[in-house]
């Protein structure tokens, strides 16, 4: 018999956002292009953040919120930066998204 | 499977952060799926910001007695603020230097001008 419990709960939706997690890191690893990655670069910073919220909770430590503070705002930094270069890069031999 | 004891605020706070995990696991599921960049960026620049956003409020209600509940409210408004700067930035990179666009728009309604 299993006791329905908060911690079991919070285990279960942990466990679907690693899975979406992989998903995005899937779609990091086959491209085929540097926007699709810079898409999926926005993603796991995302998932970032919402994966230290939740393991905050978990082990109810609440001074890993500041973490997550700092990691959105890497994330967003991050992001810029990839689509900054992307603009300037002039890369015009990329494969085409025909998948 | 019996269910233990759960205070409201906890209840609340699963409710949320279901919601919202339910909503980035859908996100994902689009940028695994979607065609082509500018589809995959609807995905992710919508439903990801809607998803993290409940998920901080759950974990605010679930850290109503620590006084956290307006450091997760800062974290939303950053979110919210600094995401579709991000996402713009990511779409007018792929439309200046990719050749999807020749691909995939049918209807290209800024061609010719400089985005």
């Amino acid at each position: 018999m299993i006791t329905l419990s908060f911690d079991l709960i919070l285990d279960f939706l942990l466990t679907v956002l690693s899975i979406s997690l992989f998903i995005c890191f899937v779609r990091l690893y086959i491209g085929p292009n540097p926007p699709n990655r810079t898409v999926a670069f926005d993603t796991i910073a995302i998932h970032a953040v919402a994966l230290i919220v939740l393991f905050a909770m978990r082990s109810d430590a609440p001074s890993l919120l500041d973490a997550a503070i700092i990691t959105a705002i890497l994330g967003f930094v991050g992001t810029m930066m990839l689509a900054r270069y992307m603009e300037h890069a002039e890369l015009q031999d990329w494969e085409t998204d025909k998948d | 499977m019996e269910s233990g004891s759960f205070t409201a605020g906890e209840v609340t706070a699963l409710v949320f952060i279901a919601i919202g995990v339910a909503f980035m696991l859908i996100s994902s599921i689009g940028i695994l799926r979607l065609p082509d960049v500018y589809s995959r960026m609807h995905a992710a620049g919508k439903a990801t910001t809607v998803g993290v956003s409940f998920v901080l409020l759950g974990a605010g209600i679930y850290f109503w007695e620590q006084h956290l509940f307006a450091r997760m409210v800062l974290l939303i408004v950053l979110i919210f603020a600094t995401s579709p700067i991000a996402t713009s930035a990511m779409a007018r990179a792929a439309y200046r230097t990719s050749a999807t666009r020749r691909l995939h728009l049918k209807r290209d309604e800024i061609e010719g001008e400089t985005p």
